[in-house]
């Protein structure tokens, strides 16, 4: 029994011994502290001010106003943010208004094109049938040409680039809202980078550019314009692209930083009930834009 | 040998082992500190919500054996409290048996590469376990991501690597 007991204290012995040998550790620790700025801002302001737009808002049936112009930038040095703008009314009556965010694009000389990069749905070439927004050209005379529409497709099994379609212009007029549509045969021009436009590639991004595409803008393509209501039609019905991308800085001379300026539009319908309206406009991060980003709404 | 004195004997012996292995225990259980462990790229002192940022930290294996590596990284918020999913991590160790070439880039010439996942295993804490081939010269690197509205605050990162073996 004794010898039993021995044989057994012996074997727990040498378990604890092992066991702790197994035990042997070593270790480094190393903190560091970091201050973290705000990546996209509104009207340059940080954190809390800059988070939504207030605005109190007084218009008759049947009329449009707007609101103060803002800008929203993007400090993150190498990413552009993904953002919406969702408008909320918190006082006064909901019905018969509309509320649309304006978008302004400035085409200025020696500077590269002023884009609006709007997040398209999931999508692919075969299925798609237009993309369609409403402008109205504010300055440029000498220039009444609608925006074009850049399209970017990708391989939807590598992600790589495929092509870059590009629409032609509309003439437009001076101080009018117009809708502009583009369908697959107003797409015209491909710009081939890694292959030609197979049916199943997926859009990548759906930009909307004023002036000549060409290059930098030069003397007499100078306008500014304004752009709202962005919409796809793929295989169903139509769809507002309400995301969009806030440009991270260009160190390139020609490209302008692409601060995204806008104003919100409320459209009062003809039986709107009179009276003031408090709308509150979030800015709504949605996430860092990269190759092959698609959003499902 | 008396019946007696063998329990006697087995007695002081059990005795013995365990006031050694306790103090064994004690010895193997206070973690020893990672030789040559410090810090060889820092993060930023200002970073921006949205952006990537990397930190390398090197160390030398003490024992030509396979280990258990540990890495945890816990982000503490100075003035508001953190939400999960705020910031993402991963992570790679890039290993050599004999001192790597100062002056080339680490990424280059090692002996051993290693991508390590990180799971956020508590609001801000990120951890990556696994078994690591054991060369004697270690560099692991960090990518640390956030997201674009993080709230603008002072973050502390402390960077804990244990080895176990």
């Amino acid at each position: 029994m004794n010898k039993k007991m021995l044989i057994a204290v012996l074997a727990i012995a040498l378990l604890v011994g092992t066991a702790s040998a197994a035990l042997l550790t070593y270790f480094g620790r190393i903190t560091t502290t970091v201050m973290v700025s705000q990546s996209v801002k509104l009207d340059g302001l940080g954190y809390p001010d800059s988070m939504n737009v207030l605005d109190e808002v007084s218009g008759v049936a049947g009329s449009q106003i707007h609101g103060d112009l803002h800008w929203l930038t993007n400090a993150n040095p190498d990413t552009d943010a993904i953002v919406s703008l969702d408008s909320t009314i918190i006082s006064g009556d909901s019905d018969g208004l509309t509320i649309v965010p304006k978008f302004r694009l400035d085409a200025v000389v020696d500077q590269d094109n002023d884009d609006l990069f709007v997040i398209p749905p999931t999508t692919i070439w075969n299925d798609f049938v237009s993309v369609s927004f409403d402008c109205l050209v504010e300055t440029g005379s000498a220039y009444l040409k609608s925006p074009h529409v850049n399209i970017a497709l990708r391989n939807p099994d590598t992600g790589e680039a495929t092509c870059l379609i590009v629409s032609f212009e509309y003439d437009v007029s001076l101080g009018v809202w117009q809708t502009i549509t583009f369908t697959k045969a107003d797409l015209g021009s491909v710009t081939p980078i890694f292959g030609s436009i197979v049916p199943t590639d997926m859009f990548n991004s759906v930009s909307i550019e004023i002036a000549d595409g060409a290059g930098v803008i030069t003397a007499g393509q100078e306008q500014t314009v304004w752009v709202k209501n962005p919409t796809i039609r793929a295989g169903s019905g139509p769809i507002l692209m309400t995301w969009f991308r806030v440009p991270h800085p260009y160190t390139d001379d020609n490209i302008p930083a692409r601060t995204v300026h806008f104003v919100m539009g409320y459209d009062f319908a003809m039986n709107a009930v009179a009276g003031e309206r408090t709308v509150r406009t979030e800015v709504t991060y949605q996430g860092i834009y990269t190759q092959g980003f698609t959003w499902t709404p | 040998m008396h019946r007696r004195q063998l329990f006697t004997f087995a007695l002081v012996l059990l005795l013995a082992l365990t006031i050694c292995q306790v103090s064994a225990w004690s010895t193997h259980r206070k973690p020893k500190h990672l030789p040559g462990f410090h810090l060889v790229k820092k993060l930023p002192k200002t970073m921006v919500a949205g952006s990537t940022y990397e930190m390398t930290v090197r160390f030398r294996n003490p024992k030509r054996e396979t280990f258990r590596m540990d890495v945890t990284l816990e982000v503490t918020e100075e003035q508001f409290d953190m939400g999960s999913d705020e910031f993402f991590v991963t992570g790679t160790l890039y290993a050599w048996e004999t001192p790597p070439p100062k002056h080339r880039h680490h990424t280059r010439h090692q002996e051993y590469c290693d991508d390590l996942t990180f799971e956020e295993v508590n609001v801000g804490v990120f951890n990556s376990t696994g078994l690591v081939r054991g060369k004697t010269h270690n560099h692991l690197t960090l990518r640390i991501s956030s997201v674009p509205n993080l709230i603008p605050d002072t973050y502390t990162f402390t960077l804990t690597v244990t080895l176990q073996y």
